[in-house]
């Protein structure tokens, strides 16, 4: 359980303008700093995102909230997301904590295979 | 005039959280099955007196409110209504609320109208049903939870609306509320929704702090203590209201006995099935009986009237105490000035008689002002039981030695100091169930709290059968942050005290559980503050114990008097390791480290006492004087004195009074001769070193 | 003038006078508890020059402070002559030393003259007044301004 968020480069035949964000294994208080730089750093790429939350095995709402906080940027600069994978762990979160609302992706219709 | 119903105010107010206090024991009793006719009595009688009060005094919410309880009690009193248990814990809750009515009205707050009403609604009810419930099951000793709803008949949807705002340290305290919530949403169908209007932009966003905000919708019978239980740990870190709606109260108070598992005393948290909503912990043994809340000053009475008892006010205490550390100088000086006459032997004799009886006297003034730790250790049974229910884990309390009495102001402080380990020992300490069995313990874990008197002082120890702490990872830790040199070996004792390090951040090397720790520096700060010291303990596997030493009273001090050229000062005797001449081969120089002296296998920093406060010594060269070795937050110097004189007794007398707080020193005391003699402070004393050194160092590498 | 006479009120007021450094001064007498003469003092580590230190007054911890020093006046001595005041405002209780004391005078408010602003110089914003009384002046000074100036309770030493 190292908190790391994994930055992984677009694997090969991506989409070269989607802006990929992969959430790491751990999205936790303990990696919430780090993961707010790493949101932060994707946010100074104009979009569209691909957020990928298929890895997320922990997280709690510190974590939870910087997405949410990055899903409400977007919305307020009129910039597209799309969700690419949500992991079990991450449903059951969002769901808990009531925020699939602020996290529905704006503009799914414009990719194909959105969560 | 204003000013005198004011000073009447007080007193009412301190009177009626004692009444309740009483109230609360005599219901307890009752829920366990003893119905006497003088509990009930006593119970009204609680009730009629706060209702005339608060009517005197125009707190006509209050009046109102007590005056429907104390119509109910009536129809007890009179045996037109059987006690049941889910009367008591309506009553329980009730006194709950009247506690919180007074608390509103004594500080000027505004009522939680919305509970009241509830409450009110809630009795009303329950005198317009018929008047039989079957009895309470008289299981002996046995504290029962209040039964399961009966299945109300209501088709309309009734429940309660819960309106939650983390504060800004709710994260950094290590609460979630994605915990909470999920444990919310166990009590029933529940629609959640988040309020996220003060996330700020990603950019200005502090990651540790929650600005979202919740309002959820819970249906279905669940009792309002379930759901502030659900929040019970993080009660004073966040705003939370409860709304009921729907028919709601007047149907959720119809009694129906049912017999939950019976739990011995005191109150090992069984892991209840979730699906049998029971009412809380009123019912519990051993409610919190608040020793915030005005125990008496006088005798140890629990029960108003009950012994005879008068209440005193703490500065003529406080007077009294000074008064007769006088005499005790006093009567000292008598004997110094004895001591060589010629045959005096009867003056002496005598003078010896007043020596004792100054000591008895001493003792029993501050006595007055001492209680017992059971005021304190009170919370602890519902704290277990709620948090090991919340964590899945199965823990039992044992609680030793509650009569062990201490002065009332350490008592007040310690509280929170507890709350903290013994949560710590539950959430890092006990392993789960499946854990434990894995390793071949018993399911259940165990905690102990035991106090004591040794010395001179109390020592607090709690206990835990959980894993213990894992020395390697601490050490990890201490090493990323400096705290331990690479290279620096440290015994077990001093590893597992690290934990106390400011920032060290138990979570990740106690055990695997996610989550951060509670702050185990700011436990051993206010264990400091106290004048007090907090060991830990532990064998990996098997568990820890946190030995808590505190002085009996804030006022007294056991010193050591030690001679530095003419100023004479006191060393608290809890602080010294032991006092011993300097050999020339224990002493070195180390380029780093300056002087230091060697204990055994310990390097120690020298401190010239002398140097340090600037003064004319006796003795400049280490060999001719003494070395004390004094030990404070883990660290250990040999402060360099002239002569040791003799151990007091010494009474503390604050310099800020008068004055202002010195670093390095912790008060001030008459010695037998009238002179004041200053206390050291070990802490500040060693922080003062340390700072000249740094002084020293940095001014040497500039020049 | 105005403000000097309210805090003085109207009515003439007592003064009890010392001599300090060859000057005399005088300090309302409602805040003198009471004068000894000059006792061990215990000295606390690390404190500026023109505090002694502390003595022991009937149980209380109070710290003596020698205005000699404090106003940089010629040497200070401590013989059989030297006298403490004690002085007692609100619930702080405080010591000078000073070389002797004087008769306790009473001043009416047009025998006194305000102290002329000599800007906010700490030094001298204790000063109430000058009061002159048999050809002879005497500096006034305001007890909680001076232990105030004295740093007392406000800053903690380290």
């Amino acid at each position: 359980m190292t908190p790391v968020v994994n930055t992984t480069a677009p694997a090969a035949g991506a989409k070269p303008a989607v802006g990929q964000i992969v959430l790491g294994t751990a999205c936790t208080i303990h990696e919430a700093q780090a993961l707010r730089a790493h949101l932060l750093e994707k946010a100074a790429h104009p979009g569209p995102y691909e957020i990928d939350g298929g890895g997320v095995e922990q997280i709690d709402t510190a974590g939870l909230q910087l997405v949410v906080a990055f899903a409400l940027d977007c919305l307020e600069r009129n910039v597209h997301y799309v969700w690419k994978a949500r992991s079990p762990v991450l449903e059951e979160a969002i769901r808990v904590l009531g925020v699939a609302p602020l996290l529905e992706s704006p503009g799914a219709s414009m990719f194909g295979g959105a969560a | 005039m204003t000013l005198d119903l004011a000073q009447f105010h007080d007193t009412f107010f301190e009177e009626s959280f004692e009444a309740l206090d009483s109230m609360e024991a005599a219901l307890l009793k009752l829920s366990a099955g003893d119905v006497d006719a003088e509990l009930i009595n006593t119970i009204f009688r609680v009730a009629h007196s706060i209702k005339g009060g608060s009517a005197t005094f125009g707190f006509t919410d209050v009046a109102a409110f007590t005056h429907t309880l104390e119509t109910l009690l009536d129809q007890l009193r009179a045996g037109k209504r059987q006690v049941s248990p889910g009367l008591v814990d309506v009553l329980l809750r009730s006194c709950d609320l009247m506690r919180e009515m007074l608390e509103a009205t004594k500080h000027k707050r505004p009522q939680d109208t919305g509970r009241v009403s509830a409450l009110h609604a809630e009795i009303d009810a329950i005198m317009k049903s018929a008047g039989d419930a079957a009895p309470a099951g008289a299981k002996p000793a046995a504290p029962v939870a209040a039964p399961a709803r009966a299945a109300s008949a209501e088709p309309e949807r009734s429940g309660w609306r819960v309106h939650f705002v983390p504060g800004s340290k709710l994260l950094r305290n290590g609460n979630d509320p994605l915990r909470i919530l999920r444990e919310l949403q166990t009590l029933g169908p529940c629609t959640i929704r988040v309020d996220a209007k003060y996330v700020p932009p990603l950019a200005e966003l502090d990651a540790e702090e929650c600005r979202l905000a919740w309002n959820a919708e819970l249906s279905g019978d669940v009792h309002e203590d379930q759901i502030r239980a659900v929040f019970d740990w993080v009660e004073g870190e966040c705003e939370l209201l409860l709304e009921a709606f729907g028919p709601v109260a007047g149907s959720k108070a119809a009694p129906t006995p049912v017999a939950p598992p019976t739990t011995p005393a005191p109150a090992p948290a069984d892991v209840a099935p979730v699906a049998i909503p029971s009412a809380i912990a009123n019912a519990a043994a051993a409610a919190p009986a608040a020793a915030a809340a005005a125990p008496a000053e006088a005798s140890r009475a629990t029960n108003a009237g009950e012994g005879g008892s008068i209440r005193v006010s703490i500065e003529k205490i406080d007077e009294l105490l000074n008064s007769v550390g006088e005499l005790v100088i006093t009567q000292s000086v008598l004997s110094q000035l004895a001591a060589p006459l010629e045959g005096a032997e009867e003056l002496r004799s005598a003078l010896g008689q007043l020596e004792r009886h100054m000591r008895a006297l001493q003792e029993s003034v501050m006595r007055v002002r001492m209680l017992p730790i059971s005021f304190v250790f009170n919370r602890f049974p519902r704290l277990v039981r709620d948090l090991g229910q919340r964590l899945g884990k199965k823990i039992e309390l044992r609680v030793i030695g509650d009569q062990t009495e201490l002065d009332k102001t350490v008592l007040e402080k310690i509280g929170d100091p507890l709350v903290h380990l013994v949560r710590n020992s539950i959430d890092h300490g006990i392993e789960s169930p499946e854990a434990r069995l894995a390793a071949g313990k018993s399911a259940h874990g165990s905690i102990e709290l035991n106090a004591y008197h040794k010395g001179g002082n109390v020592v607090v120890e709690v206990s835990d059968d959980g894993g213990g702490l894992k020395r390697d990872k601490i050490l990890a830790k201490a090493r990323e942050r400096g705290l331990v040199g690479p290279d620096e070996e440290l015994t077990d004792e001093r590893a597992y005290n690290l934990i106390f390090a400011p920032g060290f951040s138990t979570a990740d090397v106690v055990s695997d559980v996610s989550g951060r720790g509670v702050g185990m520096d700011v436990v051993k700060r206010n264990i400091n503050e106290l004048g007090g010291h907090v060991q830990i303990h532990s064998t990996p596997g098997k568990g820890s114990m946190v030995r808590i030493r505190l002085p009996l009273t804030l006022a007294i001090l056991d010193g050591q008097l030690a001679r530095v050229g003419n100023e004479v000062y006191v060393v608290p005797i809890v602080s010294i390791v032991e006092t011993m001449q300097v050999r020339k081969e224990l002493v070195n120089s180390i380029a780093s480290k300056g002087e230091v002296f060697r204990l055994r296998d310990e390097y120690l920093p020298i401190v010239r006492l002398y140097e340090l406060f600037g003064i004319q010594p006796d003795h400049t060269e280490l060999l001719d004087g003494l070395m004390m070795i004094v030990e404070a937050d883990g660290k250990r110097v040999g402060l360099f004195v002239d002569e040791l004189m003799s151990q007091q007794q010494v009474v503390i007398k604050s310099l800020e009074t008068n004055f202002r707080p010195v670093t390095g020193l912790a008060g001030a005391t008459m010695l037998g001769d009238g002179r004041v003699a200053l206390i050291l402070d070990i802490p500040g004393v060693i922080t003062r070193f340390q700072m000249k050194e740094t002084r020293r160092d940095a001014a040497q590498r500039a020049a | 003038m105005n403000a000097l006479a309210t805090e003085l009120g109207t009515d003439a007021q007592q003064w009890l006078t010392f001599k300090l450094a060859g000057e005399e001064y005088g300090v309302g007498i409602l805040s003198v508890q009471e004068i000894r003469g000059w006792s061990a003092v215990t000295a606390i580590p690390h404190s500026p020059a023109w505090l002694l230190g502390v003595i022991n007054l009937r149980g209380a911890v109070v710290p003596i402070i020698d205005l000699r020093i404090k106003f940089n006046f010629a040497k200070a001595e401590y013989n059989e002559f030297t006298v403490v005041i004690i002085l007692n405002v609100g619930t702080r209780v405080v010591g000078i030393v000073v070389d002797g004391v004087s008769d306790v005078i009473t001043l009416a408010a047009e025998q006194i003259k305000p102290a002329p602003s000599l800007g906010n110089n700490a030094d001298t914003s204790h000063i109430i007044g000058f009061g002159t009384l048999d050809d002879r002046m005497r500096i006034l000074m305001d007890v909680e301004r001076l232990m105030a100036s004295a740093d007392l309770g406000s800053i903690k030493s380290l």
